[in-house]
């Protein structure tokens, strides 16, 4: 049973037509009628709709649990008879400016009605303890991703001339990613043996003279704001691989900025999350310890270390992701590219052909060239 | 025109004082086979070994030669090898084109011997095994102090060795032919094989390079973005000394033996010193 009046359809005031978040400019606008407005103009202009949109999902919630089914809340039930298990995670709104059904993933946040392509808000996935502390807004558009793959075939060598000249887009979607920022300090303690060697000639005798030392560091690592990525969805390679982004055009959460790209709660609980931090923050602690260890020695070895890490602040935070798919030979091909910088990676198919070309192209004249100065000169 | 001739006398007898002064002599004079500067033979018994290691040397095309000296450090070398090596290179001594020929050398002042063999011939008749041969028969007669019958029994000894190295130099020869063109086979196969080799290892190095380019999507596994400028604070630096280890490392000098033990090469000089 779809629940009316949960989601909230972000309308241009002027013209009642789709608004969306314009990175560019950092204003909401309309492309109907062209009208421009500040984020904090349309947050205050829905902040009831979206406070009225909370209690009625609470309500529902509430009415489900008095009806036994407290495990199962209101949108579970809309889709579950009809899609079996696969409904599980689903939940069913009703677009409040066209009626139609729209069924949703159960991390949404913000996507777009289908029909008629009003930019749609699910309010009850930022409420109370869900609410992001942060969302960095998109600064990049479509057609800067679109460009930016073009770019990204480009140098590729070995990459099939038909999956460039051929393969289209199949899809491109802007999402605002939930990542955890994990803040604190890795307080290392190292240990090393090193040497440092001196040699000199007395007659026919070559003396080496080795120092031996036993090292010793400790000190503290202080890191900010590690992102990891709390979407089951999204492939960590590919969150991790578009980093950095730049923290200083972080602002509150606010959801006038989701207008036009999708967006998703969390999934994965910070407590997860928190082991790909701490690995990443031990290992990088590890190795700036040890450098201030190596100068000056021939040799240093670690003999023991103590790791220890101490959480600071836990943040959540929406960041902006351009996801790109394309398909080629029957396989799908996912890029994702860093809404912030256009930063842009994905993995691309190999031609076996030029790969073995480009082989045989340096192998050959290496060895030949090689092979003649040996036979000329030695 | 007598005065020419006393002034060629003097020269004469100027040159054959200098002979025995190896090291001080000028390069490309002449040495004959037996060189007595530490006057342990009487003139007869020189002249006498003289004629033997010349009949020997003529027959055999292969100088056998013997010089004695009080000291050999007087002529400020090193070592009694090296001092063999410049008596033998300065009066370009031995026969045929790589000078073959064994010169022993007999130093009086620590009872030093070397026998310094050189050629490609000499250092196949008096090899290794065969030098201490040579020993062998000089050696029980030196130490009795018996000058002349020791080196009587170097020269007996160096043309019995003779005899049979005449005989079996070609054969040899051609064995060593033999090997040196196996070598250059195997040298050819490892040039080629070393140049494929080579030419793979960079291809596949560089091709490997052009496909880590196609897979950008890699986990990360450091937080070096997210370090605070700030970071490290460091509390202990400590830096404790604990020893200083020494090591001796002698440097091998080429063709040098010493306390009765031989080496060589082919056509250099190869040597079996000692103290007699």
């Amino acid at each position: 049973m779809p629940v009316p009046a949960q989601i909230t359809n972000f309308k241009c005031p002027s013209c009642t037509g789709p608004l969306r978040y314009d990175g560019e400019s950092g204003r909401v606008v309309c492309d109907y009628c062209g009208g421009s407005f500040p984020v904090q103009e349309i947050e205050a202009l829905y902040h009831d709709k979206i406070e009225d949109a909370q209690q009625a999902a609470a309500a529902a919630t509430a009415s489900a649990a008095q009806q036994g089914a407290a495990e199962q809340d209101w949108g579970w039930n809309a889709v579950s008879d009809d899609w079996g298990a696969a409904g599980a995670d689903m939940r069913a709104y009703t677009c409040p400016s066209c009626g139609a059904e729209l069924i949703c993933d159960s991390t949404t946040v913000a996507t777009q009605c289908p029909y008629c392509g009003n930019p749609t808000v699910v309010p009850s996935q930022f409420d109370g303890s869900l609410k992001p502390d942060y969302i960095l807004p998109f600064r990049l558009d479509k057609e800067a991703a679109v460009k930016a793959l073009t770019e990204f075939y480009r140098d590729k060598k070995l990459l099939p001339k038909a999956f460039a000249s051929a393969n289209q887009i199949e899809k491109i979607q802007g999402v605002y990613v939930p990542f955890w920022l994990f803040s604190g300090t890795a307080e290392v303690d190292m240990s090393f043996a090193a040497t440092r060697s001196m040699t000199h000639r007395e007659g026919d005798r070559i003396i080496t003279e080795t120092d031996h030392f036993q090292l010793r560091r400790a000190g503290n690592v202080d890191f900010e704001r590690i992102p990891v990525d709390g979407s089951r969805r999204m492939p960590d390679a590919h969150m991790d691989a578009i980093e950095p982004f730049d923290y200083s055009a972080l602002k509150p959460f606010s959801p006038g900025y989701l207008p036009g790209f999708l967006a998703n709660k969390f999934d994965v609980e910070q407590d997860e999350c928190a082991r790909r931090a701490d690995e990443r923050a031990a290992r990088t602690a590890e190795q700036v310890v040890a450098a201030t260890a190596n100068g000056g020695f021939a040799t240093c070895v670690p003999t023991g270390k103590s790791i220890r890490l101490r959480r600071g602040e836990v943040r959540y935070a929406l960041l902006p992701v351009w996801m790109l798919s394309t398909r080629w030979n029957d396989q799908n091909f996912l890029f994702a590219m860093n809404g912030q910088t256009g930063r842009l990676i994905g993995d691309l198919p190999v031609s076996k052909r030029r790969y073995w070309g480009y082989f045989a192209g340096i192998a050959l004249p290496v060895a030949g060239a090689l092979a003649a100065l040996l036979y000329f000169f030695l | 025109m007598k005065r020419k001739f006393a002034l060629s006398l003097l020269l004469l007898m100027l040159l054959s004082l200098a002979l025995p002064l190896c090291a001080h002599a000028a390069s490309g004079g002449s040495l004959g086979y037996v060189t007595d500067s530490a006057g342990l033979l009487t003139d007869e018994q020189r002249a006498e070994l003289e004629d033997m290691a010349a009949g020997i040397s003529e027959k055999y095309r292969c100088g056998v030669y013997i010089v004695t000296t009080q000291d050999y450090t007087e002529f400020g070398r090193g070592s009694i090898e090296s001092c063999a090596e410049e008596i033998y290179d300065r009066y370009l001594i031995g026969f045929g084109e790589t000078g073959d020929g064994i010169l022993f050398l007999v130093s009086m002042a620590d009872r030093d011997y070397d026998l310094d063999a050189h050629g490609s011939f000499g250092n196949y008749a008096f090899s290794s095994r065969n030098r201490d041969l040579l020993v062998d028969a000089f050696a029980p007669c030196f130490r009795g102090n018996d000058w002349y019958n020791g080196f009587r029994a170097y020269l007996v000894t160096a043309e019995q060795l003779l005899v049979p190295a005449v005989e079996g130099y070609p054969a040899y020869l051609e064995q060593l032919r033999e090997r040196q063109a196996g070598q250059q086979k195997l040298l050819s196969g490892a040039k080629g094989v070393g140049s494929v080799l080579i030419g793979l290892l960079t291809a596949g190095g560089v091709c490997g390079g052009m496909k880590r380019r196609m897979k950008t999507a890699v986990e990360k596994d450091d937080a070096d973005d997210y370090m605070t400028p700030t970071s490290p604070h460091m509390k202990i630096v400590q830096d404790h000394f604990i020893n200083r280890t020494r090591t001796v490392q002698v440097v091998q000098q080429e063709n040098r033996d010493s306390g009765g033990h031989s080496g060589g090469g082919f056509s250099g000089h190869s040597h079996t010193s000692g103290k007699f």
